[in-house]
């Protein structure tokens, strides 16, 4: 992560440079994206997410605080409005659930084949907390301190959360077995 | 049973963050405990899978539709500007947005021949010191006979040892200039700018404008495209601009001319809008404007439109506010009131539109009063009435105000009086009367009986005589509702 330029680009985006704000679009649209998928399994309510999260940061940028690492705030938008947008959905869901079947989309499908479909089920399946630890510190490569900044706990529950989710995770795949 | 000190060496071990010695007493440890090596295997078999998940690639058009979706103007700084009212509103309105333009025009047009000016001349030392090269100039080792010392560098306040130094520096520019583009590229890719620009001042004036004359612009400049936008913003930032604006103005004008003509207008746009405010208003203090005006004149309509539409407006006009006033004056007089008009009228109203917003209507109305009658009457008869109406009708009431409150009245009942009778009907038609009558209610009483004193009653009865017949009614609905309102 490269947190000077960060710092630079949401500096001159403020000073009203676009530019700025495309450098910090083309740097984190995809973690971002990513972060979202995971936590919704669903290609199409990422992307809206993806979308929603860089405009609430645009509208928001004057309340960041420099204090921290940009992308650890970037992170928590896009971990807010993932959890928020599932647990809207998962009350839509529900209501529709007598209706639709619940199967993904094809290129979702696809997708699952290709990459470990039983490691991603296993993923999905973890509470909310786990799931994030594991997704922050195996899918987009974030420290332990990086993910006590983003996640707004101390590093050691970081530790202790990512060993139970390693566990939970292991629990879930030998059940798949 | 595993302890809670092994369990966080376990997975900070599986993490990868244990130092050598945490490492090898673990391994000492799950040599001896069996449930600890297995729960170790397990944790590291589930991270390995882990890492093998492959990160989706996002839609192309999400990029898109973030940048189309975001409010664009939310950071830009509204402030606001000028015009006026009554019939002589028009007028005035043509002026002071004119008044804009050329500011604008000159503002953007000295400040990106400014940096036109750094950033190639910072190109004009570019053979980097002997550590900064050692790596890169090996593939270019025939043209590399002797590289420069640090006894070659003379330090401010520092005589130099022996009189070879030029001599040095000679043989590596001659070197450096022999090499091919990909050569010269692989050079400045690798250098070290903050050393070559220390270096390069540690040269004297005479040296340093003698490089300049003998640089093949066009070679710089191709070789400069070939950077990276960070490597340009990097030589940028290193520049020191009071020295390179003289090196500049060493030069002759031709030579001057031809560093502007190869110019990239958008990229100097963008890595001009990466400097910071402060090194912006550098550049800005150290342009000689008339010069610059000259060279200005001196491209192409095109080139002149491309760096006219490539302005940040608002940036540009902060700059402008803070350079010294007689600066400002110099930029006034300098301009050529037909051909910023035809440029001003070359860009897109929307352009033209956040020029007008972004006019300080006080500092335009005092500058405009400052110039002589003929060439404000200059200014009017350029002005295109029917867009300057458009754009009138753009800003916010409050901002019509204020261009009506700084109006001097009796200067522009003059200027008004000194156009065509054709010209002043154009006028007329292009009122918005409703609109105008609003804004002559919201003048102070005193302006408004100035207003009256000053009007030309039988000009303006043949003007109304040669209004369209809507006008008149109109005007002589407005006027029945004013009589009434008066009654009442």
């Amino acid at each position: 992560m490269t947190e000077g330029q960060d710092i630079e680009s949401v500096r001159q985006t403020l000073q009203g440079n676009q530019r700025a704000f495309e450098a910090i679009v083309d740097r984190y649209q995809k973690p971002i994206y990513n972060v979202a998928y995971r936590i919704v399994s669903s290609i199409d309510e990422a992307e809206d997410i993806t979308q929603t999260v860089f405009i609430k940061a645009y509208e928001n940028l004057q309340s960041y605080n420099n204090k921290y690492k940009f992308f650890s705030w970037l992170y928590r938008i896009a971990i807010n409005e993932s959890l928020n947008h599932k647990q809207s959905h998962k009350r839509i869901e529900s209501l529709k659930e007598h209706v639709n079947s619940n199967d993904p989309a094809p290129d979702e499908l696809l997708y699952e084949k290709q990459s470990s479909q039983a490691l991603h089920e296993a993923l999905n399946k973890l509470k909310s907390d786990y799931k994030l630890v594991i997704i922050l510190k195996h899918l987009q490569g974030l420290s332990y301190s990086e993910i006590s900044e983003v996640l707004c706990i101390p590093e050691k529950t970081v530790k202790s959360r990512l060993f139970s989710a390693r566990q939970h995770l292991r629990d879930k795949l030998s059940q798949q077995l | 049973m595993i302890s809670e000190k092994y369990i966080e060496l376990i997975q900070q071990e599986v993490d990868g963050v244990n130092t050598p010695d945490q490492s090898s007493h673990l391994q000492e440890y799950l040599s001896q405990n069996s449930e600890a090596k297995v729960l170790f295997d397990e944790l590291l078999m589930i991270s390995n899978n882990l890492h093998e998940i492959h990160q989706l690639e996002p839609s192309e058009n999400i990029k898109k539709i973030i940048l189309n979706s975001i409010n664009k103007n939310l950071y830009l700084k509204t402030n606001q500007q000028s015009l006026l009212s009554t019939l002589n509103t028009n007028s005035q309105t043509s002026i002071n947005l004119q008044e804009g333009f050329m500011k604008g025009k000159l503002i953007i047009s000295g400040i990106l021949l400014a940096v036109v000016a750094v950033v190639y001349i910072s190109f004009l030392y570019p053979w980097p010191a002997n550590e900064d090269i050692s790596g890169t100039i090996g593939g270019v080792k025939k043209y590399n006979a002797q590289q420069m010392s640090d006894k070659d560098v003379r330090l401010e306040g520092q005589t130099p040892e022996n009189s070879s130094d030029n001599s040095t520096i000679e043989r590596e520019a001659s070197m450096f200039r022999s090499a091919t583009i990909e050569q010269q590229a692989q050079i400045m890719r690798s250098a070290d700018f903050q050393k070559v620009a220390d270096l390069y001042r540690s040269l004297t004036i005479e040296k340093q404008a003698e490089i300049a004359r003998t640089a093949d612009v066009q070679r710089l400049a191709d070789l400069y495209r070939s950077l990276t936008i960070e490597k340009q913003a990097e030589i940028a930032r290193t520049a020191d601009i009071q020295r390179l604006a003289d090196l500049y103005r060493s030069l002759t004008i031709e030579k001057q001319a031809e560093i502007a003509r190869t110019a990239d207008v958008q990229r100097l746009a963008d890595l001009y809008r990466s400097l910071t405010i402060e090194k912006q208003a550098e550049i800005a203090r150290t342009a000689d404007v008339q010069r610059l005006a000259d060279l200005y004149r001196s491209l192409t309509i095109e080139k002149q439109a491309e760096i006219a539409r490539t302005a940040d407006v608002q940036k540009t006009a902060d700059l402008y506010r803070s350079s010294e006033l007689y600066k400002q004056a110099d930029i006034e007089r300098s301009a050529t009131i037909e051909r910023v008009a035809e440029l001003y009228r070359s860009l897109t109203v929307e352009k033209q539109a956040e020029i007008a917003r972004t006019a300080d209507v006080h500092r335009l109305a005092d500058l405009y009063r400052s110039l002589t009658i003929e060439k404000q009457a200059e200014i009017a008869r350029t002005a295109d009435v029917h867009r300057l109406a458009d754009l009138y009708r753009s800003l916010t009431i409050e901002k019509q105000a204020e261009i009506a409150r700084t109006a001097d009245v009796h200067r522009l009942a003059d200027l008004y009086r000194s156009l065509t009778i054709e010209k002043q009907a154009e006028i007329a038609r292009t009122a918005d009367v409703h609109r105008l009558a609003d804004l002559y209610r919201s003048l102070t009483i005193e302006k408004q009986a100035e207003i009256a004193r000053t009007a030309d009653v039988h000009r303006l009865a043949d003007l109304y005589r040669s209004a369209p017949i809507e006008m008149k009614d109109q005007l002589q609905r407005q006027a029945e509702i004013q009589n009434k309102a008066v009654q009442e």
